[in-house]
């Protein structure tokens, strides 16, 4: 029973974590059509912050990380990805892998790569069910999955959700609707950035914090994105949950190196079973495409 | 109103419109005329700045319109139905027509009692549509937006006779408030039974340019537009 509740809890708090990773990446993916590989840097860029930071208390140093989150996506999405949407998703994969080390780079010559450590705030351990486990995890968990919930409200039933969706859907006519395509493109994926650093910031009590750090979330958010249909927000978020269940569960009966192992081959082969998940070029956000009628 | 000054444009290098001068009126509904290929969605294109703009200018009310911008003529009141009929697939029929409400402004016409259709099918995403009932859509969003200018590409395309009618009925008690209207057809049928002008193209020029009603008497000109030479 007790081995149960343990494992229930953290694929729990793996899944907020993944979750929020895969939904600002889903973003990122549906709106720009970008294969973010910088999504783990930015996460590491969250760590280090609440570690650089450490004199200014937990909540306001979040609201900090956020704030840097935001700058950031917003100055890579200007300076570095606005030119390239053109030259179609390898340009910009490959861009983004050139700022994924840059960020790294400049992580390790500014702070080195002896593991930094970030004390969490709450230290208390609660007792459920019988096991008694980390009361932070479980806030921090709980409070992804919250944000995770406000970015699919925000997306599917507000105004501003409606326009980001529909400059998805079809950007010219967005534009002739009087929507500036530019600024919603920067927008979302500074938004998705954001959400990355925010990941990380949460994350990083849990952390070993070094500039190497983000690499080990870039592949369980991009098969999550993957595993839920390319584009789809809710579709992302399920294939999150598979991910740390996965992990989750292999964890316990294998050792980390063979978990790893078996973990991405089972989701490459879900993939390839499942092929519908890749589809580079049409993007939908909804989880199934229903074939048009024929002309009446 | 609408000014188009010694305008060139096209795609790339190639250039489609030549040399186009025109003046679109306010509360005049204007059809543009021409065979396949001659530059008409081109030049509905250029005014909404979705192609290249090699020459010339385009002003609205006297304040120029900049090229590769279709935000800017759509925040002064413009707007276009694209050949493609540009409706949002994974948006419902009420959601393609939210995006196109402006504030403050309520077209003389309800475009909803005018194609029942999207009450009806209000919730179903506008890519399952059929391409008459996608042009319905298009046409009541051409119309919720265009507080000032509308622009409508092939607008009899897909439409059944009677529902393309009722679309230009609907066009003409818009353009009676003060709307300026500009729509695309192929055939003369639509142009000569309801445009106060007629403009015809050939080879991204205009080579025609008359008012309706003197058409209407002696249509010849317009079918020698559409006759392949």
């Amino acid at each position: 029973m007790d081995a149960v509740v343990t494992l229930a809890l953290s694929v729990f708090t793996l899944f907020g974590f993944y979750a929020l990773l895969a939904v600002g990446m889903g973003l990122i993916f549906g709106q720009l059509g970008v294969v973010n590989v910088a999504h783990g840097e930015l996460v590491m860029v969250g760590a280090f912050v609440m570690f650089a930071l450490a004199d200014v208390p937990f909540l306001p140093r979040l609201l900090l990380a956020v704030l840097i989150g935001l700058v950031l996506g917003v100055v890579i999405e200007r300076l570095v990805l606005s030119n390239l949407y053109e030259r179609g998703f390898l340009a910009t994969l490959l861009a983004m892998w050139g700022v994924s080390i840059v960020l790294r780079e400049g992580a390790n010559a500014i702070f080195g790569s002896t593991p930094a450590s970030v004390r969490a705030p709450i230290q208390e351990n609660i007792e459920i069910l019988g096991v008694s486990y980390p009361l932070y995890r479980l806030i921090i968990a709980v409070v992804a999955l919250a944000i995770v919930a406000a970015v699919l409200l925000v997306t599917y039933r507000t105004k501003l959700g409606l326009v980001v969706r529909a400059t998805v859907d079809n950007r010219d006519m967005a534009s002739v609707l009087g929507i500036p395509p530019r600024l919603v493109v920067t927008g979302t994926f500074a938004v998705g950035a954001m959400l990355a650093v925010l990941a990380g910031a949460l994350q990083s009590p849990l952390l070993g914090v070094t500039p190497m750090v983000g690499a080990a979330f870039l592949a369980p958010a991009f098969f999550a994105v993957l595993l839920g249909r390319a584009g789809s927000l809710p579709g992302a978020i399920f294939g999150a949950f598979v991910v740390a269940l996965l992990s989750t569960v292999l964890r316990t009966y294998l050792n980390e190196t063979l978990a790893q192992v078996v973990l991405f081959a089972l989701l490459i082969v879900l993939v390839a079973v499942r092929p519908n998940g890749i589809d580079w070029r049409k993007v939908q956000w909804k989880p199934r495409t229903q074939p048009a009628q024929v002309a009446a | 109103m609408l000014a188009i000054e010694k305008l060139t444009a096209g795609y790339g290098k190639t250039t489609v419109v030549d040399d186009v001068t025109l003046t679109l009126e306010a509360g005049t509904v204007t059809a543009l005329l021409g065979r396949n290929g001659v530059g008409k969605t081109t030049l509905l294109r250029a005014i909404f700045g979705l192609c290249h703009r090699h020459g010339g200018g385009l002003s609205m009310d006297g304040k120029p319109l900049p090229p590769g911008r279709a935000e800017v003529p759509a925040r002064r009141g413009m707007t276009l139905l694209p050949d493609d009929r540009g409706v949002f697939p994974t948006l419902t029929i009420e959601e393609n027509l939210r995006l196109a409400e402006r504030r403050g402004y309520r077209p003389p016409v309800d475009v909803k009692e005018l194609f029942p259709l999207l009450v009806e099918r209000a919730e179903q995403p506008a890519g399952q549509l059929s391409g008459g009932q996608k042009q319905q859509v298009g046409i009541a969003r051409a119309i919720l937006a265009g507080e000032r200018f509308i622009a409508i590409d092939e607008l009899s395309q897909g439409l059944q006779p009677s529902l393309a009618q009722a679309a230009l009925e609907a066009l003409r008690a818009v353009a009676a408030t003060g709307v300026g209207v500009l729509f695309v057809e192929q055939g003369p049928r639509y142009p000569l039974a309801y445009a106060d002008r007629i403009v015809g193209m050939v080879k991204g020029r205009i080579v025609l340019d008359r008012p309706g009603d003197e058409l209407r008497t002696d249509p010849t000109a317009v079918t020698d537009l559409l006759v392949v030479s």
